[in-house]
């Protein structure tokens, strides 16, 4: 027997999922242990071992791969433990990260209500400091026509003085680099000649789009992400080696493939948010087996509520990323976040009365006041607790106690009193509207794109999610919502169900009448580069998917998209017609009729090719169909809020574990899983299906 | 809480408007062209109540917020009975003798309706790509009349019942010169409308009418309490505050002085110079937006925006002057003229009234931005395409001093608090030109306790016009009188600066304005322009006010600066008093001490006591008057530096205070010599901290200031 093992850090837990040939699946979770996170890797994996009457060495050494998804990159940036970057850019443009684009990047990523305060508002020290940027004497325009060539000298005068001034990392950002390369492949040829270990990142690599910050400030990230990164999953490898592990070491990127480790350290800054990202992805394949092509992703943990869209079957990427408001522009699946999870806390503002969830949270210690850790403020989870939707028996395996009566003094002193309610009517308030907050996001990913809720399902996943997914899902009026299986590990769940993915472009603006001898000549040379790579990897012709796209837009309109170009083989004007077409359509459907400025005419920006090796993935298991009667499951009946009826009543709970495939439980209810919650509302059916993963439908 | 509705599904309601407004300003964003309004967000979308009234404002320009109130008030009042106003209308507006701002800033208006009902209205604006007027791009610093200033309407019906009317919209497309974009523009803001209107209506179903209006009049009562409230906790007086606009022929003084009693504040305008020849002049809705876009973030920062902020306020601008021109005087300058002074002004008016307050003192803040040094481009590309495009780069401002933080660098403005400029490679892609640099200039924020954020320099090149010229429109304030006015002691930013360089030396890639040469070199401020290929234009933009006395600064702060290139080493000996030695990364802190004392004696004439370069220790009575000077309990001014007691009861401390007119150069490089602006400073006669700075021209006296009560 042979294994396929994912394993997802998050900010409080480490998730392990395992996956034998026959398509068993075996799950470990324990909490992460951020001063070393193998040691949180190494706990979870011993867990799944005993599941499957092994230990750790006899897993590892029956692993054939060994899928990642790490909050390293992330927590890196948030810490300040980045290595020490140098830059070389273009001279007269070496303030291009200090001026962040003026006061962007003092009220980027800021709520509403902190924009509206200027004077509280301040800009992150640069990612790389004037002391250490060096701009060099070249220029290129906007054809990729070089007006000066850069200087051999000069670049090692450059590179010199920076090394000179310690620095572990080099990042090169020239202007219109990704239009033409070849001076920053000077820099790096000068650069390796100098210290040929030096970890260097160019910008028309790591970010091949227009626009100097946010390219520089993703040069910047990558750069100073490198060396921590690299050495983290160097000890990785050795200490999964030194346990007798021999197979495949992937990793998972931000725009939802994998890549070996040995290149995902060349590009950590695609690492950033990967975890949720994989959740995101394994939505989609779930979603895949499960027959659902439009899916909302709802991911809620302990701190943030994560959402994501998968939309026909794909999944869209992020506008402007950021991670702690630096910006960084790579391909990256869009996964939005709002500070509102089970450790939100909850206060009420003294001069206007007015009642606010998050965005600060309790995490994990001092925690919600019920956890019993030593938290004095009311939280999200406080209000599950007090509306009786959790059971000490299954909180956390049972193996913690849960302090409700202090969680309801606690909400009565801080909330119910100064909104003049009893803590139950303030209890129900503030779930209502935290519910409403949710929703409010997820309008957002959704109408507010023109998306139409109805048309999709939603998957319900993370720790705190099954307790809310019913209200704030009825509201939005989708067509199903699903709380998988794996709901407490999906992100690990999502690496496994992932493909290896390599991604090139390269930017050429285009205008008609079309050169495609010159269009042809540009696919050929990048999806040659991402087969060859894929071969190396020991992928081949059935195992390798080669898709192309071309990023366009109206000339004088600034908004660019990225179309699929539908066929294989050389582009020919029939093809490039139909693309050209799709891009209408797209635009139109995107940004509404008429809103396109078409006698401008149509620019060809950029060109990408994306390589997939297909990973050989085992398939799930499926359980046979039982009755729908589930009363045998029935724990318990206890006193509970229901939310369609606005009032406490006596709800029947269940044991997940006892529930069978075909078993169809009729709300309002409650749902206990070994780690998470799932409540019903009375006009609510929640259905097991094969994969052991709720149905939940309107009756 | 009055109001019938929760506690809970009032924060969902108002967690609705702002959402409302988001979304429309997103389908602005979309269908726009403009970088402009994409990237600079140069635009604004607000809702209004039924009367016209402001119910919730949005971000972006602030002064539209009470603007497009006036001209919905105007469509009700006007045009209700004919042509009407129903349900899917559309009104355009942008008459600035009525409510706008100028004729490029296009008001669209939407009446909402629900069941029949009129109940409110959504309004937007966007500065369209051409309106028409004697200069390409909607600023005309060409003309002398509105009536060279384009197309200007008080109320055109372009959409009837859901319907584009085609007449009218064509009429307005044939007197523009880049329609296509200009019918972008338009759309642009027809679909922001429309994502608002559908949105309310929406929120009408959900909730019901009633709890909708009710959440918003409840907004409207909370934000007036609290604003009066606030205005209380302030202590009462008056306090004065001057700019100067410095236009070719001609120097336009505006005067304001705000009076402060109880829970209200008058601004009042008595003292401004008439109206001007040139297209600088605001109406009078202008300027009272003008006072507006920093009320709302300065002292309004934590209330929703609307009616209720404005309720405490009144304004008393006298007739025919710059704040309140009359027909024909130009006014297609006014947002980047006297509507931008009036911002000013404002903030510092506010800033000092803080100063003033020990609750409220750190929202005190030097001008931030003070001028917008805006460049329009227009000509025809290689291909004979016309183009016209403005240069996003006065979007990146800098960020005025703070009573307890240095100004932001780069850091943008008051009056828009989401600006940003384009990259130069999307201003590249869109406009035939080539940036040679853009970068920070040193020395440029306003010295003082805390720095002023420095502003930036660029120059560009004509690229891809082939043989055509590039066209360039210019309408600069600044370039001689500071408009970053500092607080408190703080100096102001440097001087805007436009160099023109025919037949420039591109091809060794000059990086800044020393290195930048040419056959010939000519200064500009004003009017238009053409830059054959080969030739570069260079732009300074202005640093933000300093804040507090310049040898107050932490030494290490001024180092730190002059390690990042922010002050130059000789800045810090001449202005800041501190002796570093850069090569070592340290202060010679016994140079600093020596050096400091000797800025101390030449301020006054004569030897200042050694001790009283540190300051000391003084109890604090309440009654503040600035960062360095409080009245004591018998009512005499006291310097809070020394203890020193300036003056007896009653008088005005300037009086009694060493004066000092000095030329603004005493600010620092970058600041115009021998000009016919003077910084009067204002010393303490025993330890000569530098208490005030007032910018004047030629004999116009310092300003006072006078503060009836502290509140207890």
């Amino acid at each position: 027997m042979q294994y396929v093992v994912g394993i997802d850090i998050g900010g409080t837990c480490t998730d392990c999922v395992v996956i034998d040939d026959a398509g068993k699946v075996t799950l470990g979770k324990t909490f992460s242990t951020p001063s070393d996170f193998s040691v949180g890797i190494m706990d979870a994996l011993a867990v799944a071992a005993r599941s499957l009457e092994l230990d750790l060495r006899g897993l590892l050494e029956k692993t054939r791969l060994f899928l990642h998804s790490t909050t390293i990159a992330e927590n890196a940036v948030l810490d300040g433990t980045l290595a020490r970057g140098g830059l070389i850019t273009t001279r007269g443009f070496e303030q291009t990260l200090f001026a962040t684009r003026g006061g962007y990047g003092r009220w980027s990523g800021l709520t509403e209500e902190q924009k509206r305060n200027p004077m509280e508002t301040e800009k992150l020290p640069p990612l790389i400091p004037i002391s250490r940027i060096r701009g060099i004497k070249e220029r290129t325009d906007a054809r990729g026509y070089v007006l000066v060539h850069a200087d051999e000298a000069e670049i090692e005068s450059a590179v010199k003085s920076l090394l000179d001034a310690g620095i572990e990392t080099l990042g090169v950002c020239l202007l219109w680099s990704f239009a033409n390369p070849e001076a920053e492949q000077l820099v790096a040829r000068v650069a390796r000649r100098l210290r040929p270990d030096l970890f260097v990142t160019l910008s028309h690599e790591i970010a091949p789009i227009v626009g100097e910050y946010e390219r520089t400030s993703t040069v910047a990230l990558n750069a100073r992400l490198g060396p921590v990164v690299a050495h983290y999953l160097q000890e990785l490898q050795s200490k999964l080696d030194s346990d007798g592990f021999d197979g495949t070491f992937l990793v998972m990127q931000a725009y939802g493939g994998l890549l070996p480790a040995d290149k995902a350290a060349d590009r950590p800054v695609a690492m950033i948010e990967s975890g949720p990202v994989s959740g995101l992805v394994g939505s989609k394949q779930l979603g895949k087996r499960i027959n659902f092509r439009n899916i909302i992703a709802a991911d809620m943990g302990g701190t943030t509520f994560k959402v994501g869209v998968v939309r026909e079957g794909l999944i869209e990427y992020q506008r402007e990323p950021m991670v702690l408001r630096y910006h960084y522009a790579l391909p990256k699946m869009d996964v939005v976040s709002l500070g509102l999870a089970g450790g939100s806390i909850i206060s009420v503002d003294e001069r206007t009365g007015i009642p606010q969830i998050g965005p600060q949270s309790a995490g994990s210690y001092p925690g919600p006041v019920c956890y019993d850790h030593g938290g004095e403020e009311p939280t999200i989870t406080d209000v599950d607790a007090i509306l009786g939707f959790l059971n000490p028996a299954f909180f956390l395996g049972g193996r913690e106690q849960l302090n409700i009566e202090k969680a309801t003094e606690v909400l009565r002193k801080k909330v119910a009193e100064p909104l003049e309610m009893s803590v139950f009517e303030a209890a129900a308030a503030m779930y209502k509207l935290a519910n409403s907050m949710i929703y409010d996001l997820l309008h957002k990913v959704t109408i507010q794109r023109g998306l139409d809720p109805r048309h999709f399902a939603l998957f319900s996943y993370g720790g705190t999610a099954g307790m809310h997914v019913a209200a704030y899902g009825q509201e939005l009026g989708v067509s199903h919502i699903i709380v998988p299986h794996s709901a407490a590990v999906h992100g690990a769940f999502g690496l496994i169900t992932s493909d290896i993915v390599h991604e090139d472009q390269t930017t050429s603006a285009m205008r008609a009448p079309w050169d495609l001898e010159r269009l042809n000549a540009i696919f050929t040379e990048l999806g040659d580069r991402v087969t060859a790579q894929l071969r190396q990897e020991g992928f081949d012709e059935q195992t390798i998917q080669i898709g192309r796209s071309i990023d366009m837009r109206y000339r004088r309109q600034v908004h660019i998209m990225t179309v699929p170009v539908r066929d294989d083989g050389a582009l020919t004007p029939a093809t490039l017609e139909a693309t050209i077409a799709l891009f209408e359509n797209l635009y139109e459907e995107k940004y509404g009729r008429e809103s396109a400025y078409r006698e401008a005419g149509i620019e060809l920006v950029s060109y990408r090719v994306r390589g997939t090796g297909l990973v050989k993935t085992p398939e799930f298991r499926t359980q046979e169909m039982a009755a729908a009667d589930a009363s045998h499951a029935v724990k318990e009946t206890r006193r509970a809020w229901v939310y369609q009826v606005e009032a406490f009543q006596d709800v029947k709970g269940y044991d997940f574990n006892r529930l069978l495939p075909g078993n169809q439980v009729q709300g309002p209810a409650i749902i206990w899983t070994p780690i998470t919650t799932v409540v019903l509302n009375p006009n609510q059916v929640a259905g097991v299906d094969q994969l052991k993963n709720l149905v939940l439908t309107r009756e | 809480m009055t109001s019938p509705v929760d506690p809970v599904t009032f924060q969902i309601i108002r967690h609705k408007f702002y959402q409302v407004i988001e979304e429309a300003i997103i389908a602005l964003e979309n269908v726009s062209g403009s970088p402009i309004t994409n990237e600079g967000h140069d635009m604004m979308v607000s809702l209004y109540k039924a009367d016209g009234g402001l119910m919730v404002g949005g971000v972006g320009f602030l002064h539209h917020l009470t603007s497009a109130s006036q001209a919905v008030k105007h469509i009700i009042a006007h045009f209700a009975e004919d042509p009407g106003i129903y349900e899917d209308d559309v009104y355009f507006f942008n008459d600035s003798y009525t409510a706008a701002l100028h004729p490029p800033d296009v008001y669209l208006i939407s009446p909402i309706y629900w069941e029949g009902k009129l109940t409110g209205f959504v309004a937007n604006f966007v500065h369209v790509t051409d309106i028409g007027a004697v200069d390409p791009g909607g600023f005309s610093p060409n003309a002398r009349e509105s009536f060279q200033e384009g197309f200007q309407t008080k109320g055109l019906k372009i959409v009837e019942r859901g319907k584009l009317r085609k007449d009218v919209f064509e009429t307005f497309l044939n007197v523009v010169r880049d329609p296509g974009m200009t019918t972008l523009d338009l759309k642009s803001q027809l679909a922001a409308n429309h994502v608002a209107k559908e949105r309310m209506k929406r929120l009408y179903g959900d909730y019901g009418i009633d709890a909708v209006e009710s959440v918003a009049e409840e907004l409207i009562r909370q934000s007036e309490k609290l604003i009066r409230r606030r205005l209380s906790e302030l202590p009462d007086g008056s306090w004065r505050a001057r700019e100067y606009i410095d236009m070719p022929g001609e120097t336009l003084k505006v005067e304001l002085t705000a009076i402060k009693e109880g829970e209200t504040l008058t601004y009042d305008f008595t003292g401004t110079s008439s109206q001007a020849v040139l297209g600088i002049n605001c109406c009078y809705w202008a300027t009272w937006g003008a006072l507006f876009a920093p009320i709302f973030p300065l002292l309004a920062w934590d209330v929703t925006w609307n009616d209720g902020v404005t309720r405490p306020i009144r304004l008393l601008a006298p007739r025919r002057t710059v704040v309140n021109c009359e027909r024909p005087a130009p006014i297609s300058i006014a947002t980047v003229g006297t509507i931008q002074i009036v911002n000013n002004l404002s903030t510092l008016i506010l800033s000092k009234i803080f100063g003033a307050s020990e609750r409220y003192k750190e929202r005190a803040t030097a001008v931030w931005h003070g001028s917008h040094a805006h460049v329009e481009t227009h000509g025809l590309t290689a291909e004979g395409e016309f183009f016209i495009a403005p240069l996003t780069d006065t979007f990146a401002g800098s960020g005025g001093a703070c009573a307890f933080k240095d100004g932001v660098d780069l850091g943008g403005e008051i009056p828009n608090v989401v600006s940003r400029w384009a990259n130069v490679e999307s201003q590249e892609l869109n406009t035939p030109l080539l940036y040679l640099y853009r970068r920070p200039v040193p020395d440029s924020g306003g010295p003082g306790k805390y720095r002023g954020g420095v502003c930036h320099e660029y120059a560009f090149t004509p690229r891809g016009t082939g043989e055509h010229p590039l066209g360039v429109v210019l309408f600069g304030k600044g370039t001689r009188a500071p408009m970053s006015l500092g607080i408190f002691g703080g100096y102001p930013g440097c001087n805007v600066g436009y160099w023109t360089f025919r037949r420039a030396n591109i091809m060794e890639l000059p990086y800044n304005l020393d290195t930048t040469d040419g056959e010939e070199r000519q200064e500009q401020q004003w009017g238009s322009l053409e830059l054959a290929p080969g030739d570069v234009q260079y732009v300074r933009f202005m640093g933000g006010g300093g804040y507090g006395d310049p040898i107050d600064r932490h030494p290490e702060a001024v180092l730190e600066d002059a390690l990042l290139g922010l002050v130059t080493e000789q800045a810090a000996r001449e202005i800041y008093g501190v002796v570093l030695e850069l090569d070592k990364a340290k202060v010679d802190e016994e140079a600093t001490a020596q050096r400091r004392l000797e800025i101390r004696s030449i301020r006054l004439g004569q030897s200042v006591d050694n001790e009283l370069s540190v300051r000391q220790e003084v109890a604090p009575t309440g009654r503040r008057i600035n960062e360095y000077l409080q009245q004591t309990t018998d009512g005499s001014t006291q310097c809070t530096w020394c203890g020193w007691e300036l003056v007896p009861a009653g008088g005005p401390w300037k009086e009694h205070a060493v004066l000092r007119r000095s030329d603004i150069s005493v600010a620092g490089a970058l600041r115009r010599e021998n000009s016919d602006y003077w910084l009067i400073e204002a010393f303490c006669p025993r330890c000569a901290t530098l208490l005030d700075t007032d910018l004047a021209q030629g004999d116009d006296p310092p300003l006072q200031d006078v503060i009836n009560r502290w509140p207890t």
